[in-house]
């Protein structure tokens, strides 16, 4: 069975734990305590990452880091459906981008959520006003893609490129950074809550959402 | 986070409720010997640091030194001069027993907030579901608090059935709570299976207030379990403190509000309950809701639309951000919308009696505004979040009237246009007459035209001399049916008002609607004395001093708006003694009969004055 080296409050982590629960594929968590234990810098996960970051995978001997990098690996090789990581090369290519987006957002807003909740000394003034770029750029892309009817980040349905940037978007107010002003990213945060089989975290909620409350 | 607080250091006071009470501000093992901490601590700098013989000391930037302890695996700090005794602990050294300290979590919310939810049960099912609760059992069973003589409050005999209760749980099992705060920012839960008290769980979560609306939780457990590790433990707790988070943060009073009236704590909050009577016995104000910001906002509205209806003058339509009704308005209403930046302003509501969908406002660019209208033109967009009141009417149409003479100046348009489409649609006497500066000046022209035909006239551009011809004009000869109604600029105000006097127009048929004030309001006058009939209590008002300002000074909540004796939200009874009155919102004849006044502006010119409170 797959290994996922887990902390549950890194939104990198629960993106492998939805992405997995959306299709279904059964896991073992192994945890490994991000703050303030700093596991993930010690000797035993060093060992499995060199790297020391969160999260990575064990599936039966093929070992697998960055969440993003996991994203495509996962669904290339467990989603049949094809559907989360398209084959046709217009939508892999736009695919690729917003796995790209994903850590740009990973830089800005889960580095302002680090610094507010767990004291890291970043200039969170900075990375609140890059995640304000960046969300300013998403709401516009999906504002547009409304009216064209194109509701979700690649392609007209949702994808591996949702998956990756959902987390620390969804979580971002925790580091200061409100989601008031984007109407069209938080019509499209409840779209991928009402995704069956969709799962929360600490710091989102996943019962009882109205796919569509706007 | 508030807009009023910020990095800087201050040198107020600390509050005397909680001056000489001590506040964890990190592990012990956070400061090793021969290092300096920097913490902040209730909007101070503070440095603390570990000699090389291990003892501890600590001072605020600049300025004097203060206490500082380890105690129960963590550093504390007091700022006082008079440190009262740390809580007593004898458990934590108890053998078998281990410390395991989670993590130093910063929560956006005021810390008193953390600590009532901390105290709260109720919660469990629904935030920490499958967890500490379930939905199918969501009632909190009584339970006994009390103030001991330590003043520690307690809160015993709490009961819950939890799936998993801690990292050890072995599956469902009825827990016993007991709940303990040494000090207001600082609870203890000794938590275990019922009937192994000695074997609890005791979870600490000490919060380090930085702002009144912003804290760092220092979150530890000391438990008996050699079988998971630290990293379990932790996993397992940190998951609870991440679904109250978003809960904590969304907070729209990130500080706690004492008055009941904001917040009503129901049976199953009595630890809550006794915990806002403490503070209030103890006269906490650091980081509690004070009573002035507090009128209720309780309605959120999307901004569906913002166009522009005339030179400066911007209309919003504001929708039920979930569809559906919004709750009824009648004619010269208004809200009070909270702006970005923590203003609250009055705009009159511009519906007709079919917009019951929607609320619009209009609200003219104002350059010599306070920040009201500059915030609304350029901060508020569509798609935006707004807080609002419920609609609130001190200029309602007078239901007897058979003729309705409607005069609007500028923006005064606003609650007169709503009057005249409700009167038009139900094909009352009614005209409008629109002064404006200029054609181009003129808001709502399609709305008039298509609901208004023949019911309205324009006077734009008009000279001082010709307004004044003209006003006089229309109140001339009027009968005993007819009412008049007019907001906009103050010269048109007083105009219209000795016009109508002048004509014989008796003052309960003339009604007006006041944004801003006539001229500033007199500050300060003869010292009083202020009796509160419910309660009998007497206090003296100063000549410098407001009754607002002295009831807030004595624990009487009173809802107050714009406190410059426009907006009427404090209005009281008069049941003694003669007001001297100074507002706007009364008119000459209520003002003449003395039962009502409004006590954020007006004295008193009697020696003794007795209110309703």
């Amino acid at each position: 069975m797959i290994k996922l080296y887990n902390d549950e409050l890194s939104g990198n982590c629960y993106k492998l734990r939805l992405f997995m629960a959306l299709i279904a594929l059964p896991y073992a968590r192994v945890p490994v305590n991000f703050y303030p234990g700093r596991e993930h810098k010690g000797e035993a996960f060093l060992r499995i990452n060199p790297f020391g970051q969160l999260p990575a995978i064990d599936d039966e001997g093929y070992v697998l880091r960055d969440a993003q990098a996991i994203l495509v690996y996962l669904a290339s090789r467990y989603d049949g459906s094809e559907r989360w990581f398209p084959a046709d090369p217009k939508t892999r290519g736009r695919v690729a981008l917003w796995l790209a987006v994903a850590e740009d957002i990973t830089r800005s807003a889960s580095a302002a959520r680090l610094h507010d909740a767990f004291a890291y000394p970043f200039d969170v003034d900075a990375c609140r006003s890059a995640a304000h770029k960046l969300f300013a750029h998403i709401e516009d892309h999906l504002a547009e893609g409304e009216i064209e009817d194109c509701r979700w980040l690649a392609d007209n349905a949702p994808t591996i490129a949702d998956i990756a940037c959902f987390p620390y978007i969804a979580l971002a107010p925790e580091g200061g950074v409100m989601l008031d002003r984007y109407p069209a990213l938080r019509r499209w945060i409840a779209r991928v809550k009402a995704l069956p089989h969709f799962i929360g975290m600490p710091g989102i909620f996943a019962a009882g959402i109205d796919p569509e409350p706007f | 986070m508030l807009e009023d607080t910020d990095n800087a250091v201050i040198d107020r006071p600390v509050d005397p409720a909680i001056a000489n009470d001590w506040f964890a501000v990190g592990q012990s093992g956070d400061a090793a010997r021969g290092q300096t901490l920097r913490r902040r601590l209730l909007q101070r700098e503070i440095e603390v640091r570990r000699d090389a013989s291990g003892a501890l000391s600590a001072r605020t930037t600049g300025a004097a030194p203060c206490a500082a302890r380890d105690h129960c695996g963590c550093i504390f700090i007091c700022l006082g001069p008079a440190p009262k005794p740390l809580f007593a602990l004898p458990e934590f050294d108890a053998p078998g027993r281990r410390f395991v300290y989670m993590g130093a979590i910063g929560v956006h919310t005021g810390g008193l907030r953390v600590v009532e939810n901390f105290l709260d049960m109720a919660h469990f099912p629904f935030v920490h579901s499958h967890i500490l609760g379930t939905e199918e059992a969501t009632e909190v069973r009584a339970y006994e608090v009390e103030l001991d003589e330590r003043q520690e409050l307690w809160a015993r005999g709490c009961k819950f059935v939890q799936p998993m209760a801690s990292a050890a749980s072995e599956g469902e099992a009825d827990v016993d709570y007991v709940y303990r705060v040494v000090n207001p920012f600082s609870p203890l839960l000794y938590k275990a299976p019922a009937g192994h008290a000695g074997e609890a769980d005791i979870i600490f979560l000490f919060v380090q207030p930085t702002e009144e609306d912003d804290c760092t939780v220092h979150f530890a457990i000391s438990l008996v379990d050699d079988s998971h590790s630290a990293g379990e433990i932790t996993v397992f707790q940190q998951t609870i403190l991440g679904q109250d988070k978003p809960i904590l943060e969304s907070h729209v009073y990130k500080r706690l509000p004492l008055d009941a009236r904001i917040e009503v704590p129901s049976r199953a909050d009595a630890g809550s309950s006794a915990y806002r009577r403490w503070l209030r016995q103890i006269g906490l104000r650091w980081g509690v809701e004070p009573m002035a910001a507090a009128a209720p906002a309780p309605l959120v509205v999307e901004v569906a639309d913002k166009r522009s209806v005339a030179d400066g003058v911007a209309a919003f339509t504001l929708r039920s951000p979930a569809g559906g009704p919004l709750p009824p308005m009648t004619p010269g209403a208004h809200l009070d919308v909270h702006l970005p930046g923590g203003w609250i302003r009055q705009y009159s509501l511009c519906n007709g009696p079919a917009d019951d969908g929607c609320y619009t406002i209009a609200v003219k660019r104002e350059d010599a505004s306070r920040g009201g209208s500059a915030a609304m033109h350029d901060a508020v967009r569509p798609g935006d979040l707004l807080r609002v009141s419920l609609p609130k009417n001190n200029f309602a149409l007078d239901r007897s009237a058979t003729r309705s003479l409607l005069i609007a100046g500028g923006i005064g348009i606003t609650p007169l246009l709503a009057m005249a489409r409700h009167l038009a649609a139900r094909d009352g006497d009614v005209h409008l007459h629109y002064f404006c500066r200029s054609e181009a000046h003129a808001a709502f022209r399609t709305e008039l035209d298509r609901e208004l035909a023949g019911r309205w006239t324009l006077h734009a551009g008009l000279t001082p001399e010709a307004t004044r011809n003209t006003v006089e004009g229309l109140l001339d000869g009027s009968d005993a049916g007819t009412h008049s109604y007019t907001c906009g600029p103050l010269p048109l105000m007083q105009l219209v008002e000795a016009t109508g006097t002048a004509a014989g127009w008796p003052r309960e048929r003339m009604h007006f609607e006041y944004f801003k004030l006539a001229g500033p309001v007199e500050a300060g006058g003869m010292p009083f004395e202020l009796t509160l009939a419910r309660s009998g209590r007497t206090v003296q008002v100063p000549a410098d001093r407001s009754i607002v300002d002295v009831l807030r000074s004595i624990d009487v909540a009173i809802d107050t708006n714009c406190e410059q004796g426009v907006c009427g939200t404090c209005l009281c009874t008069v049941v003694d003694g003669t007001p001297e009155h100074r507002d706007q919102y009364l008119s000459a004849g209520e003002k003449a009969g003395n039962m009502q006044m409004l006590p954020c502006v007006s004295r008193s010119r009697s020696q003794t004055l007795v209110l309703d409170l």
